[in-house]
């Protein structure tokens, strides 16, 4: 892998990772990159509003009416996307205050509108890196793998060659969230049932929304026995991924700028210098 | 009883899925955290144990009812 031997900043990174938290692509478009802002802003803002409109713009209210409040969708994957998430807040909010049906459709649709929280949360990772990274290509190096840790946990660490910490992220997560899935007997899956339990497990990423489409519509017509537990697994699974996904950026981002790497143990101490300073 | 070990299990698969991913998260080379796994492993569910001791004797000697 290449070492950028001298990153030549851009601008500034959290400047442009606000940017793109408020408005998915500005910070790219900060940073000079107005082509690959429009298209996260097209990509980003798209799916949003096809999740809002698939949705019908009813995915809070969800939520039972005494959760109900202005920061009650904070610890939603929406949050991830807070220019959009705001808009939504506005525009949709918790509805009129009067029960009614749900589309068809609003499992897709709020699912949607979760994946923009996430690919934008993505977003202000790549402006972080293109900000300090000597070229566009070296920030996609960066992100590439972490994105591949949503859709398959623990891809991102095998496209780094980390085989060993691959699987035992692939085994640990997909175990823990397939057993949660089968003691919740698939009630984990349903974010209208489990509203915050469901945002947690949303991180174990596309394993999570294939299941909660095929399976996440299921009637519930007894006790479940074991369903907190079931909740709880599926919950840490999908946190615990987003812990793995920081270990693939880091590592990603100590790889291509030349960043010393993540230990428990003290650095060494430097060698004594032999040099005299004389007065 | 039969309940209870159901739980103590799913608490051991749980928690062993915590502390090795945050061992792994904490090192980036997979030797050493390989290396340190059995001590933070020992260290948590040792924990755990103290905590619940400490638990049942709170439990036996303040809010004993009957």
């Amino acid at each position: 892998m290449a070492l950028d031997p001298k990153p030549a900043r851009r601008g500034d990174p959290n400047v442009a990772a606000l940017l793109t938290w408020f408005l998915p692509g500005a910070g790219h478009a900060y940073l000079g990159q107005f082509g690959l802002g429009l298209a996260l802003f097209v990509l980003v803002d798209g799916l949003l509003f096809l999740g809002l409109r698939l949705s019908g713009g009813m995915t809070f209210e969800f939520l039972d009416p005494e959760l109900r409040s202005p920061f009650a969708p904070v610890l939603s994957p929406e949050i991830g996307n807070l220019g959009g998430m705001l808009w939504q807040m506005r525009h949709h909010g918790f509805g009129p205050g009067i029960v009614r049906p749900f589309p068809d459709t609003i499992v897709f649709g709020s699912m949607l509108a979760a994946l923009s929280g996430v690919l934008n949360g993505l977003a202000m990772c790549h402006a972080h890196t293109l900000a300090r990274a000597s070229s566009t290509p070296v920030a996609h190096r960066v992100l590439l793998p972490t994105a591949a840790g949503f859709v398959v946990p623990g891809l991102g660490h095998l496209m780094q060659g980390r085989r060993t910490r691959g699987i035992i992220v692939f085994v640990l997560l997909m175990g823990c969230f397939a057993l949660g899935t089968l003691m919740a007997e698939g009630s984990n899956l349903s974010r209208e049932r489990h509203f915050y339990y469901w945002a947690g497990q949303f991180g174990i990423g596309l394993p999570g929304m294939l299941a909660e489409l095929a399976f996440g519509s299921a009637r519930v017509t007894r006790d479940i026995t074991y369903v907190d537990g079931g909740l709880v697994f599926g919950c840490v699974a999908g946190l615990l991924n987003l812990l793995a996904l920081i270990d693939v950026y880091g590592w990603s981002e100590s790889a291509e700028l030349g960043l010393p790497r993540k230990s428990s143990e003290p650095a060494p101490a430097p060698a004594a210098s032999k040099v005299e300073i004389r007065l | 009883m039969t309940d209870v070990l159901v739980h103590l299990l799913l608490f051991l698969i749980l928690g062993t899925a915590i502390v090795t991913l945050g061992t792994f998260y904490s090192d980036a080379d997979d030797a050493r955290a390989r290396q340190v796994w059995p001590r933070r492993m020992l260290g948590f569910f040792g924990g755990c144990a103290v905590l619940i001791l400490v638990m049942l004797v709170c439990e036996h000697t303040f809010a004993a009812l009957g």
